[in-house]
């Protein structure tokens, strides 16, 4: 523990992750967690593990400021969220609390009021988002596992574009219950890790039904980390084409070619009208995230993040009938993936359309095309996490390059072979999370 | 001929004073006496257009006595010589559940029997559905932050369209839960 603060102390600066470090309640349950194994208990799977979740995740005690101003004047949390919880009664030891952006509305974690997380790959660029503290505290080695939430890209960007592993399970498969929500409908949380194995445990530790969150699964918890060395033997294996096979840089279609090369993936498939369910999930997003927030929209808009705000209150005018067409195209665009699912198990394809933008870059150009960045960054992503569907982000390293993602995507509950291809991907060296710690010589020239 | 000869403005200020008061009250008898009751007698209302001493009292007796009350600013009277004038205002109330900004022109004239309206006309100034949408749900958009807003509805109808065109069939239902 004591080194695990004190590379929170030697990196932070530069990387801003932390918006709270928990030093003195870390240290007294590390020395609690050792008596226990002096003891001769059993403390758990993740006995002593440094954890910390993005800051929108309740820690009893603790205000939850869910990267805002306004929250931040909130009484602290009486009790920690369900994730939190079990991640402690597995022996897990939390450390803090992580930078997003505000409400989680935005790709990038450029917090105004908190300022940008940087990217421990290159310190001017950013993180991804909106979990980028939880991205860069594990990507920097500061600690082996964070927690993060992700709603249209969340979880899988940042993972992405810190070059770690990110887990977004299925809609319902691990409770949200104390964790401050930004779009109801697509609200998941899931970990980060650098390796399968840390993020197997992890999410058998995590998922499972719970009472606490309305929307959490009955469905039992199935252990995924017996099942790991399984490989990919068997499993029908796809890169998806049409829209996730245009739009992006050269680099990120490469790191699909080489994940499905690996894996001897030879097939393609078309998920088809993934421009609809990417409109659908922007539409339902702006409206929840919007309803959400309305009261403090109309009486302290200007305590917002001036980078969000125009789109909260934009959110709260949408027509409902937008809304309404919007929920229930999930259910055509569900019954087609169904259907692409009954062809295949695990589906291929970027987690971004780039590798990490430079902080404060406005614009990307894709195909000789200048557009918007930050909205882009959820291209890919965002179509997925519309049905729930469960997609774990792969970090693939090309010599010389900053790293890029690779999503993997199943069927609704078959995380665990989402975690045997990544296994499988890991053991061949193709996907690979080596910590890379920020060099004080790039802060200088900065 | 003497432009707003004081003596002339004031009995014009007491009779719009009584007019909106009418108005408010909904006093469908004064109002009617307000206007000069000839078939040549028009007003033009925001939603209907009355030609006729006749067709302006239908109205007046057709219409629900509610939200009626209006904040008046900008009052402006010219009179020419003694027997001729036109009453201007601008005026704010509620209609339809949003506070709406209205202008009211009257055109009024001496008869042996005394002042009347002989012509007027009243107006909503057009509210952008940005203003409408959030006067419904009653939100105020900062100045700074409306034309960022307008932009953003802008860019989601755009976004909104290949899905709005999209038709879906009655049966379908929103889907909340996921099952392989």
């Amino acid at each position: 523990m004591l080194a695990t603060l004190e590379a929170i102390q030697r990196h932070d600066a530069q990387l801003n992750c932390f918006t709270k470090v928990l030093e003195t309640e870390a240290l007294a349950e590390a020395d609690a967690i050792d008596a226990r194994i002096a003891a001769g208990e059993d403390v758990g799977p993740l006995a002593g593990v440094p954890f910390a979740v993005k800051n929108l995740f309740d820690i009893a005690g603790v205000t939850t400021i869910a990267g805002s101003k306004i929250h931040a004047t909130s009484p602290p949390a009486q009790q920690d969220a369900a994730v939190v919880q079990r991640l402690k009664a597995a022996g897990a030891n939390l450390v803090g609390a992580l930078n997003m952006d505000e409400y989680a509305y935005g790709f990038t974690t450029e917090n105004t009021h908190y300022g940008p997380t940087r990217n421990p790959h290159d310190l001017d660029r950013v993180a991804g988002g909106s979990s980028g503290g939880s991205a860069a505290a594990v990507a920097a080695g500061m600690l082996p596992l964070t927690l993060g939430s992700d709603t249209n890209g969340s979880i899988r960007v940042p993972a992405a574009l810190c070059g770690i592993y990110g887990l977004k399970p299925t809609y319902g498969r691990i409770s949200r219950a104390g964790a401050y929500l930004f779009a109801e409908s697509f609200d998941h949380v899931g970990p980060f890790a650098r390796s399968v194995r840390d993020i197997a445990v992890a999410f058998d530790v995590l998922h499972g039904p719970d009472p606490r969150d309305p929307v959490a699964s009955d469905r039992p918890a199935e252990p995924v980390s017996p099942q790991l060395e399984r490989g990919a033997e068997g499993l029908r294996i796809a890169v998806a084409d049409g829209y996730f096979s245009h739009g992006g840089m050269p680099e990120v279609f490469e790191a699909v070619q080489k994940a499905a090369q690996a894996l001897d993936a030879n097939e393609a498939v078309t998920i088809p009208d993934v421009e609809k369910a990417r409109a659908a999930a922007y539409i339902i997003t702006a409206c929840e995230g919007g309803n959400l927030h309305l009261e403090d929209l109309r009486t302290r808009p200007q305590d917002f993040d001036p980078v969000v705000v125009e789109r909260f209150l934009a959110g709260t005018l949408l027509p409902a009938s937008w809304h309404s067409h919007a929920q229930r195209f999930r259910r055509v665009f569900q019954a087609k993936l169904r259907e692409v699912f009954r062809h295949v198990d695990v589906i291929l394809a970027p987690t971004t359309p780039c590798p990490a933008i430079r902080i404060g870059q406005p614009t990307i150009t894709i195909d000789g095309k200048e557009v918007p960045s930050r909205p882009n960054m959820g291209y890919y992503t965002q179509p997925l996490s519309f049905i729930g569907l469960p997609v774990l982000s792969v970090p693939i390293f090309a010599p010389g390059s900053l790293p890029v993602g690779v999503q993997l995507i199943g069927a609704p509950y078959n995380e665990a072979l989402l975690l045997r291809v990544a296994r499988q991907l890991e053991r061949m060296g193709v996907a690979s999370a080596p910590i890379k710690v920020p060099s004080p010589a790039a802060e200088a020239v900065r | 001929m003497v432009i707003n000869d004081p003596a002339v403005v004031r009995e014009i200020l007491a009779l719009h004073q009584e007019y909106e008061a009418a108005l408010v009250g909904n006093d469908i008898a004064k109002l009617t006496e307000l206007f000069w009751d000839s078939s040549q007698a028009l007003r033009f209302g925001v939603g209907e257009s009355l030609y006729g001493a006749a067709e302006i009292d239908a109205f007046r007796k057709a219409r629900p006595a509610i939200n009626l009350e209006r904040e008046v600013f900008n009052l402006g009277i010219v009179t020419f010589g003694s027997s001729h004038a036109t009453v201007t205002i601008e005026f704010k109330r509620m209609a339809s559940g949003i506070l709406r900004h209205g202008r009211q022109s009257q055109v009024w004239v001496k008869f042996p029997e005394g002042w009347k309206i002989v012509s007027a006309h009243v107006s909503f100034t057009p509210t952008s559905y940005m203003e409408s949408a959030a006067s419904l749900i009653g939100l105020q958009i900062p100045a700074e932050y409306a034309e960022g807003v307008r932009q953003n509805i802008e860019r989601s109808a755009q976004i909104a369209a290949p899905l709005l065109a999209y038709s879906l069939s009655e049966e379908i239902e929103s889907a909340q839960v996921f099952r392989p």
